[in-house]
């Protein structure tokens, strides 16, 4: 079985009552995520945050989309 | 990964052929596309996709995590839109895998796919059959979307798979049947129908009982149909 999907389901079981107790401010969300985008590897490659502009340039280019699909909000 | 092949000296090169696009799940509220992960068909981190233009998924990375893996499913992305070209002009199997790919990328929702499958009276009973299967996963994701940190959120969607239950919409993938009895449980529980508990206990039992590593979820909800018994005599 995949050991990932195991551990999701138990996680969203799980998860709402922890949340509620650890839930981070919205200033610290926004910390985080500014975080993430200063992260070295983000610097090295002509990476775009914004969905909109990635499509835009992928209609201008032609090229197709690599998404790396991450998260900040866990710190 | 962001330290691995994100931060490989060819990851450059490779970013020149794409427009390489980072999607941060923040959790801040108002934060556009904040729920793209899941829109996308992406159930956990990293992952990683090819989109088109549009925004359409049109293959997921599912191997390697190295900018060589990366290059084998551009090949599969590829793959993806020389199948659309195909099915445009006509191919009546390339129309039907097309179709597949589509449901499976979630190109549209449950309701338009059936749609879309209804449309293709050519279709013999197995594909047909097939398709139907891939709709009835497509609407667990669905379903499974709604669901937030809120506790009643869950249970809604419990009663949504057991409505689907009771249209005899029953998921064949592992992980969807899953979700979909993990859900229905908590519903039942959250209702205290411990017919439907019951129910719910023996269909995990046939589907996963078998399964060494699902022994501990299994031992938890029969305990759990116990003391859900022991109640119901009490009242």
């Amino acid at each position: 079985m995949n050991r990932f999907a195991f551990g999701l389901a138990f996680v969203l079981a799980a998860a709402a009552s922890a949340w509620a107790q650890n839930q981070p401010t919205q200033e610290q969300l926004i910390q985080n995520k500014a975080k993430k985008l200063a992260e070295p590897f983000y610097t090295k490659a002509p990476w775009i945050s914004d969905y909109d502009k990635a499509r835009e340039e992928a209609r201008k280019s032609g090229k197709l989309i690599f998404t790396y699909f991450t998260r900040s909000y866990a710190g | 990964m962001e330290r691995g092949a994100l931060s490989d000296e060819a990851f450059p090169k490779f970013a020149e052929k794409y427009v390489v696009f980072m999607h941060i799940t923040t959790r801040i509220e108002g934060e556009k596309y904040d729920k793209l992960l899941s829109e996308k068909g992406g159930t956990g981190f990293p992952y990683l996709a090819y989109l088109d233009a549009d925004g359409n998924v049109i293959a997921k990375h599912e191997g390697q995590r190295t900018v060589d893996g990366f290059e084998t499913t551009a090949g599969k992305a590829r793959e993806f839109l020389e199948l659309k070209k195909k099915a445009e002009g006509g191919d009546k199997a390339a129309r039907i895998d097309l179709l597949k790919k589509q449901i499976e990328f979630r190109h549209f929702d449950s309701l338009e796919a059936k749609k879309r499958v209804e449309a293709m009276a050519d279709l013999d009973e197995a594909t047909k059959k097939d398709l139907l299967e891939k709709i009835v996963a497509l609407k667990i994701y669905e379903i499974l979307g709604t669901i937030t940190a809120d506790k009643a959120t869950r249970a809604a969607a419990g009663k949504k798979y057991n409505e689907m239950r009771l249209a005899g919409e029953i998921p064949n993938g592992e992980r969807e049947l899953q979700y979909f009895w993990m859900f229905i449980l908590e519903y039942a529980e959250s209702i205290k129908d411990v017919k439907l508990y019951e129910d719910g206990v023996k269909a995990v039992e046939a589907a996963f009982g078998a399964k060494a590593n699902y022994k501990r979820w299994i031992d938890q909800i029969k305990q759990k149909l116990e003391t859900l018994k022991a109640n119901d005599r009490e009242h």
